[in-house]
């Protein structure tokens, strides 16, 4: 696999000490694509590590390499790193900036000075990406959380980077909005987008992600296969996480445990008939 | 009910003295009773205004031409020297926001009604003057401290000129505002070369607007659920309050705003895709007839 993003021992803070939470040195790398979950409690470090991954946030110490190249501190090259690594926010209220959705989704594009005829391309292609063909014309404003949503991640699909950061899609959404973010992720795995997503939904991890990055006060305390962190109970109550139900029920049934509940019931089916 | 008293007692001094008293009855009757019929109006005004102009059907016509032309109606109307070009400009503006833009009567009526109280108390003041000694001519008067209040025909013709001229110019504003959403509105406003700062801003507080009003809506729900609302003194105290987080939850906004536009490649320039409209003849037709007639009506000073 082709290594896309690497942090060698970056860190960060805040000069107010303010809300937001401090980055101790960390190295960690990404590649081509990737399905990782970022598990860690409230203010563990998941959105600094976002954002200066995207490049808002220039590093304190350490070196960020994109493609195997540093990312100096200077304003051009922390916008080659905003070009390949696209972030979606957690409230989408804060990126949505156009009255339209088309306008909307353009923004970025725009900002990286391409012809009007590749904008209105990747506009078309983020538009039918997402399903968003019946709102293309609607003010974002007024569209549902879901569906607001979807255009956030749209924004940042039209600038087509190599990574996509999403910071905890799945908050605020009802059951039916957060099934069809999943199918959304797919289809971007598909594509062969490398997604990075921070959530809390440990269920959501342990049957998306193929590998798990657990924060916790600032630190990168584990980097691993789903089956190895969540097999670590004592890491889980450390960070303030905990198993997937999946690992609760198989672990009552004493049974390996199983991906999804399809697993579970062929499983207890070969049981049965035992 | 104040706005419905208010009109019948301009209407009464606009035509006192000129009319038949039947007539002037009916007339006062009617105002109050129009305003009575469509008051009660509850809305959020800019908001409201938005979603009607994105729901409007001349919302698919080319911006810069209406904008063009209701500017020229304005400039028109204001320039017009008796009250009947004015009057029927805003009949002809009203039926057209109406009949093609598909906006419901009462709502737009509805949204007539802010300006107009603004207006009838205006008219108000043109109309009632003090004097020290009560004028031969005049229709109406009151005694007032010594001296009188009152109604002169001169008085009359002026309100009515001036009444007239604001309601035609109202409703120029209201057929842009009314089929033209902002964001295009503001598109124009960079094609005519408004300097880009002006624009952008204008382009991030109509954005967030929306964000503040729903941020305030939801404080001062939950302050009233929690009986913050209750009595004068609490009402001020937690109206401070809320205003105060308003102003505290702006700044963390506007911060996490900007790292948003930032993470997109922001450098200082907004610009969007914009989707070209082109002129019809509708909306060229729709422009030309009340443009032709306001100046010709102009030039040969009706």
């Amino acid at each position: 696999m082709k290594e896309l993003l690497q942090f060698e021992q970056v860190s960060y803070h805040y000069d107010s000490g303010g809300e937001r939470e401090a980055l101790f040195p960390l190295s960690v790398r990404l590649c081509e694509g990737e399905k990782i979950a970022v598990l860690g409690s409230n203010g563990a470090g998941k959105s600094t590590f976002f954002l200066l991954a995207n490049g808002v946030l220039s590093p304190r110490s350490g070196t960020i390499f994109l493609n195997g190249e540093p990312v100096g501190k200077k304003e051009k090259q922390r916008m080659q790193l905003r070009r390949s690594v696209g972030l979606v926010f957690q409230d989408p209220d804060v990126q949505l900036l156009a009255g339209t959705v088309e306008e909307e989704i353009s923004f970025g594009p725009m900002n990286l000075g391409l012809p009007e005829a590749e904008v209105r391309r990747r506009v078309e292609m983020a538009i039918d990406s997402l399903g968003l063909t019946e709102y293309r014309s609607r003010g974002p404003q007024y569209l549902s959380g879901g569906e607001k949503r979807r255009v956030a991640i749209a924004d940042v699909l039209a600038m087509e980077p190599q990574i996509m950061l999403l910071d905890e899609p799945s908050s605020n959404l009802d059951p039916a909005g957060r099934q069809l973010l999943e199918d959304t992720l797919e289809a971007l795995h598909q594509k062969g987008m490398a997604l990075v997503v921070a959530t809390h939904d440990v269920d959501f991890a342990w049957r998306w992600a193929d590998r798990i990055l657990v924060f916790h006060s600032g630190r990168l305390e584990r980097d691993d296969k789903p089956e190895a962190v969540f097999a670590d109970e004592e890491l889980l109550s450390r960070c303030g996480l905990e198993q997937p139900l999946l690992w609760k029920v198989a672990k009552a049934l004493k049974i390996p445990v199983p991906k999804n509940p399809e697993e579970l019931a062929d499983y207890q089916i070969g049981r049965k008939t035992e | 009910m104040i706005a419905a008293l208010l009109a019948g007692l301009v209407f009464f001094s606009l035509f006192a003295g000129q009319l038949p008293p039947l007539w002037l009855a009916v007339i006062c009757l009617l105002a109050v009773l129009s305003f009575l019929l469509v008051g009660g109006h509850h809305h959020d005004s800019v908001l409201t205004m938005d979603v009607y102009a994105r729901r409007s059907r001349l919302c698919r016509e080319n911006a810069a031409l209406k904008a063009a032309g209701s500017l020229a109606l304005l400039i028109l109307c204001i320039c017009s020297s008796s009250p009947l070009p004015p009057l029927c400009l805003f009949a002809f503006l009203s039926v057209v926001t109406v009949a093609a833009g598909g906006i419901k009567p009462r709502e737009y009526f509805s949204l007539l009604g802010l300006p107009a109280v603004f207006l009838l108390l205006s008219g108000l003041t043109l109309l009632w003057d003090f004097y020290q000694k009560l004028p031969e001519e005049a229709v109406l008067s009151l005694p007032f401290f010594g001296g009188w209040l009152a109604v002169v025909p001169a008085a009359q013709s002026l309100g009515m000129l001036v009444l007239s001229r604001a309601l035609g110019a109202v409703s120029c504003l209201y057929f842009l505002s009314l089929s033209t959403p902002l964001p295009e509105l503001l598109q124009v406003l960079r094609r005519v070369h408004i300097p880009a700062i002006v624009v952008e801003l204008a382009v991030l507080i109509y954005r967030y607007i929306f964000i503040l009003l729903a941020t305030f809506r939801d404080m001062k729900d939950s302050a009233a659920s929690r009986l913050g609302y209750r009595g004068l003194k609490r009402s001020l105290h937690t109206t401070g309050l809320v205003y105060g987080g308003l102003l505290a939850n702006s700044f963390r906004r506007a911060g996490a705003c900007f790292d948003a536009m930032e993470s997109r490649c922001y450098t200082g320039q907004i610009a969007f895709l914009t989707e070209k409209k082109k002129v019809t003849a509708k909306v060229f037709c729709l422009l030309v007839l009340p443009l032709a007639g306001m100046l010709a009506s102009v030039l040969l000073g009706f």
